[in-house]
């Protein structure tokens, strides 16, 4: 197929058309990851989120224009994703992220793409119950981190001590940085290629310009 | 002993940099390195502080080494 005519070397194109991947939170990280997912010629993308378009998203939230203030996030970014890659199945789901939500389809990654650490440990029981990569990623300000959870792996109770968390600033270009990474792993897991970030933490922090791996 | 401290994130704005040498007690915990750290920067003294030694996630009861990160949990998306 001429659209993955640049890639198909890279990638198993008829595992990622196979694939199913599922973003909690389609806000800034989540509508990067989805954006490159689709990109890339995955399957099925399954978006859950409950929120609506809020004009204060606008600058990290790179599915979302003025004229979508109001509308429910999942709705607008499987328009928009169809666009950009009509070839992708997507199932817009509207509802909260919980540990025993009822997803009625196979799901192969879950992408995280939360704002809150609850939240975030919400996805990541659900997707270690039904025993399927989690990969984490979280941003705030200049700085973001990612890692790839599994049944093998630490979780993000071993990492992550509990904080007060207020809303943080955050660059769409964070965001972007961050959710690249997770779709890159994602896309790496289902091909079969390369290492993955299993047990490490990958930080980047653009305001000091230092990447720093933290083995876990 | 000589040891060098990363910043990163908040902690670097907060505190005003984003790297330094410092001399602390051999043996020192990562529980007492910390606690050195928020007495001589207040503003760290209610924050969150996760700790990496020589690229390694290190607990409060581990010993500090020579390279040690510091950085926030951020939970933003």
């Amino acid at each position: 197929m001429e659209r993955y005519a640049r890639q198909n070397e890279l990638v198993n194109q008829e595992k990622l058309k196979k694939s199913s991947v599922l973003i909690g939170g389609v806000g800034g990280l989540g509508g990067f990851s989805s954006l490159y997912l689709a990109l890339a010629g995955v399957g099925t993308l399954i978006l859950v989120d409950n929120d609506i378009v809020e004009e204060s998203n606008l600058n990290r939230q790179v599915l979302y224009r003025e004229e979508d203030i109001g509308m429910p996030k999942v709705k607008i970014a499987s328009k928009r994703l169809r666009e950009i890659n009509p070839d992708t199945n997507i199932i817009p789901l509207q509802m909260d992220v919980k540990e025993d939500m009822e997803i009625p389809y196979e799901v192969d990654v879950v992408i995280d793409g939360m704002d809150n650490l609850e939240g975030r440990l919400s996805l990541e029981s659900f997707a270690m119950k039904r025993g399927i990569p989690f990969i984490f990623g979280a941003v705030e300000g200049y700085m973001g981190m990612v890692s790839f959870i599994d049944n093998s792996t630490k979780k993000l109770e071993d990492f992550i001590h509990r904080f007060k968390s207020e809303k943080p600033q955050v660059l769409g270009a964070t965001a972007g940085l961050i959710a690249s990474i997770q779709a890159l792993e994602a896309i790496k897991y289902i091909s079969g290629k390369g290492d993955l970030l299993k047990n490490k933490i990958l930080l980047y922090d653009a305001l000091s310009t230092n990447f720093l791996e933290v083995s876990l | 002993m000589k040891v060098r401290i990363r910043y990163f994130g908040r902690f670097a704005i907060e505190i005003g940099k984003f790297s330094e040498e410092l001399e602390v007690p051999e043996n020192t915990t990562v529980r007492e390195f910390l606690e050195i750290l928020r007495e001589k920067y207040p503003k760290l003294k209610y924050e969150t502080i996760e700790v990496s030694i020589g690229g390694k996630y290190a607990r409060e009861e581990d010993k500090i080494g020579n390279e040690i990160s510091i950085y926030p949990p951020i939970s933003g998306g």
